[in-house]
């Protein structure tokens, strides 16, 4: 049984299982869950498994990937880094269910203001 | 027979090209990470001419490793924000305030941060973001997103759990 939680997808299936050993040397390593294994978690570890759980250190490590280079297309220039400072209302559209909220609120003041007359 | 041979060059060329480009897409399609929640970022920017909820700003959203590294190396880092903003990361569905209905009536985590350490608060806030959208810990399915704010005095960053999160949820973390 693998105790790696690393998840696989459909296309590396074909992959060699790969296999982890943690060493315990204190009895309060041992997992709280008795039927979880010494760094692995509740959930099966079967390749195509249902949970993607990946470890802190396997995520840095694809730091370096050029897949993870690749500046993304849709983010509000004034957030990029080493913009200079913009407000957000001047870079960012408006949602459009806050126009709708705001349609709302004036449609209440026009109420407001029947009222007074 | 210039001519010609211009237009057989022109014609390898773009088929290279279109080759390449085929390639480089097959490669995103299939070796990227993908996580097992989709994630959106928010970001509040504070503005005393409007109100808070006029503030909020969806910024990205991902459901791959690689996507998350390329939101965070475009993005200033917590430390470099100004007094008064946020930065928040919740799943897809759930908008980053108590009145939305996954997060009414749960709880939160909050971890205070030395104002002097900048290193410390965007190592832990990238730490959090990791143990999050990785499902690191064994109460994940209970957590709805995490907050990172910086103020005058103190820097906090929590982490958001359901309204039905466990008591076992709750005192562990």
């Amino acid at each position: 049984m693998s105790a790696s939680p690393t998840a696989r997808q459909a296309i590396t299936q074909a992959l060699p299982m790969i296999t982890r050993k943690v060493v315990i040397s204190d009895p309060i390593q041992m997992p709280e869950v008795y039927s979880s294994t010494p760094g692995g978690t509740l959930y099966s570890t079967t390749p195509g498994g249902t949970k993607l759980i990946y470890e802190r250190a396997f995520m840095k490590n694809l730091r370096g990937s050029p897949l993870s280079q690749t500046p993304p297309s849709n983010v509000p220039s004034c957030l990029l880094r080493g913009t200079p400072r913009t407000p957000f209302r001047k870079c960012v559209p408006v949602p459009t269910e806050l126009i709708k909220q705001t349609k709302s609120l004036k449609i209440e003041d026009q109420e407001q203001f029947q009222l007074d007359l | 027979m210039e001519n010609l041979r211009q237009t057989k060059e022109s014609s390898e060329f773009k088929m290279g090209t279109s080759l390449d480009n085929n390639k480089l897409a097959s490669l995103g399609a299939t070796n990227k990470h993908r996580l097992q929640n989709t994630w959106t970022l928010w970001g509040v920017k504070y503005d005393p001419e409007i109100s808070w909820e006029d503030m909020l700003k969806e910024i990205d959203s991902f459901n791959t490793v690689e996507d998350f590294w390329n939101l965070y190396f475009r993005i200033d880092t917590p430390s470099k924000l100004n007094r008064g903003c946020d930065y928040m990361l919740f799943k897809k569905g759930i908008r980053p305030m108590w009145e939305d209905p996954p997060n009414k009536g749960g709880g939160r985590w909050t971890y205070k941060v030395d104002k002097r350490s900048t290193a410390e608060l965007d190592k832990t806030w990238l730490d959090v973001l990791l143990c999050m959208i990785g499902e690191a810990c064994d109460h994940c399915d209970q957590i709805c997103g995490a907050f990172v704010r910086i103020r005058k005095n103190i820097n906090k960053i929590s982490v958001w759990t359901k309204a039905d999160a466990g008591d076992e949820c709750n005192e562990q973390c």
